[in-house]
């Protein structure tokens, strides 16, 4: 009887540990896959996974606004498809660089908060311009 | 070579230009009860690889409670919103592009067996809002003109269809304001007062203030409603203070409008939330936030720390309901039906088309919104999920949902174009 129950809790906690582990492992991942016209279904970008944890870290980096609007300047001005997405001046393009620069080599020097200022001005002139 | 440029320039040019103007003649013809000599619209094949594939690898993916079924109803390219007949199995979808389609199940077996394009006489720009009357009429919303089809469930089946624009092209908003993106409109008739209620989205992340008062009074960023018929058009805003709504709906027990709204980009993965909204009440003073709130309670990076003007302050209308950021929000509809629980009934289902602007994809969904007996929001929570793969990508992204003629509800996908049904089975 006791081999049994020590066995069954054995068997318990192991599950228990499987399942821990593997929501531990759960992945945040993004890609890009589109439909062809016979249907199938073919990866167009290979996708880049991770970690709730990393995810988490990410979310929380003192410097994260530093890179997400960075990001966003990048996605929304820089990139060909954001780019058109916008009626942009090649005016308008310069003054988002030059804030982007001084918005980026601030934020790289650990003054985070003056970075920021400098980024979110590039990313209003971004929201004030109207869309395509 | 500089030659061929100028030619073929001039070629495209005119051929644009003939082409508007071809179809505007149409519309003339057709508004006169004259016919236009165009062939017969597309026909999309439904028996096909690309339909077994998606009932092969998308259905199984979908998770639902219990006792819910979801099938294949139509295969229909950029499917967007829907509109429902009311003496025939037909449904109307409103696509990003140039068409409007048809999708009819002719044998009474919950699926399309037909889908065609609807009024290939009338070239569509951008005809996304499609609404269906209880008394038979179809209206299409397009970008910058909003047609009338009188009985359209009985001339469909014709090209040439008849059609009757009840705000000409260029009468919504002025051209100048004309953009691709945040201009899905979307329509619905209002049982109150009879009128046809118009969401136009505003064509920025964020307006400038230099788009203001301007954008309230002609309701760009705000719902508009005017009379149905033609005549005096009567219009009047309804709502200021919007994003770029794309859906929304009356409540039936109430009468009270509701519509979704896709917030602001560029504040964070996770801010600011999407909305669901109440109207507080219908008026051109009425104001849900934009451009000074990004969603929710959060303030915009573009008008953080000025003060909101009094006259926004006054009569400011929270949200509902604030969902996830970069959800996307879009079509919505009450629940009226006998087929599902009782859980459900008068219940809000909503689609939520997914994020492009996140690390961490999210939507991809059909939400369910349960009111209280006060016609408030109380819960929030997933009724279809499972088109997104567990590798970040999206099988399929819905639009809108509509309720079917049984009981059931449609759903549109517009990444794999298609329509799908949810019946309850018990």
């Amino acid at each position: 009887m006791k081999k049994i129950l020590l066995l069954v809790t054995f068997m318990f906690l192991s599950a228990f540990a499987a399942n821990a582990a593997s929501e531990g492992e759960q992945k945040i991942c993004s890609g890009l896959a589109n439909w062809t016209e016979d249907g199938d279904f073919k990866q167009v970008r290979e996708s880049k996974c991770m970690t709730e944890e990393e995810y988490n870290a990410y979310l929380s980096a003192p410097d994260y606004l530093c890179q997400y609007y960075q990001k966003s300047i990048w996605k929304e001005s820089e990139r060909a498809y954001g780019k058109k997405q916008y009626k942009y001046t090649q005016a308008d393009l310069d003054k988002i660089k030059v804030l982007k620069d001084e918005g980026k080599a601030l934020c790289d020097a650990g003054n985070l908060k003056e970075g920021e200022a400098k980024l979110v001005e590039a990313i209003k002139i971004i929201s004030h311009t109207r869309m395509n | 070579m500089k030659k061929i440029t100028s030619l073929l320039i001039t070629s495209v040019f005119l051929s644009f230009f003939s082409t508007v103007a071809f179809s505007d003649e149409n519309v003339k013809k057709l508004s006169n009860f004259q016919k236009t000599g165009t062939a017969p619209g597309i026909v999309i094949p439904q028996d096909t690889k690309f339909a077994d594939n998606i009932k092969k690898n998308v259905l199984p993916k979908i998770k639902m409670p219990p006792g819910f079924k979801i099938s294949l109803f139509a295969v229909v390219p950029d499917a967007r919103h829907m509109a429902v007949a009311r003496n025939k199995t037909t449904v109307w979808i409103g696509t990003r592009k140039d068409k409007v389609w048809q999708a009819t199940d002719r044998d009474m077996d919950d699926v399309a067996d037909t889908v065609e394009q609807f009024s290939p006489a009338v070239t569509f720009d951008i005809p996304n809002g499609v609404c269906f009357s209880d008394d038979g009429h179809l209206y299409i919303a397009e970008r910058n003109r909003v047609l009338w089809f009188p009985a359209a469930e009985y001339f469909m089946e014709s090209p040439d269809t008849v059609a009757i624009p009840i705000i000409d092209q260029g009468g919504l908003i002025p051209p100048e304001e004309e953009s691709y993106n945040h201009t899905a409109r979307v329509c619905a008739v209002n049982k109150a007062d009879n009128k046809l209620y118009v969401s136009m989205g505003q064509p920025f992340n964020v307006a400038g203030p230099d788009k203001y008062p301007a954008y309230d009074q002609v309701g760009i960023g705000g719902i508009i409603r005017f009379n149905r018929f033609p005549g005096e058009l009567d219009r009047e805003v309804v709502a200021i203070g919007l994003r770029n709504s794309v859906g929304h709906a009356f409540n039936p027990k109430d009468g009270t409008l509701w519509f979704t709204d896709n917030q602001v980009d560029g504040m964070g993965d996770e801010t600011p939330p999407g909305e669901i909204n109440k109207a507080c009440k219908l008026g051109s003073s009425v104001w849900y936030g934009h451009p000074y709130y990004g969603g929710g309670d959060v303030r915009t990076n573009e008008y953080k720390g000025q003060d909101i003007p009094k006259a926004y302050t006054d009569n400011y209308c929270k949200p509902q309901v604030e969902t996830i950021a970069h959800a996307a929000d879009l079509g919505m509809m009450f629940y009226t039906g006998k087929q599902f629980p009782k859980k459900y009934h008068n219940a809000i289902f909503s689609a939520q088309h997914g994020s492009w602007n996140a690390v961490k994809p999210r939507g991809a969904r059909v939400m369910v919104t349960y009111l209280d007996n006060k016609g408030n929001a109380t819960k929030h929570e997933p009724f279809l999920e499972g088109w997104m793969t567990e590798m970040g990508t999206y099988l399929g992204r819905p639009v809108d949902v509509q309720q079917y003629f049984d009981g059931s509800i449609l759903v549109s996908d517009d990444k794999a174009g298609v329509i799908y049904r949810i019946s309850y089975e018990g």
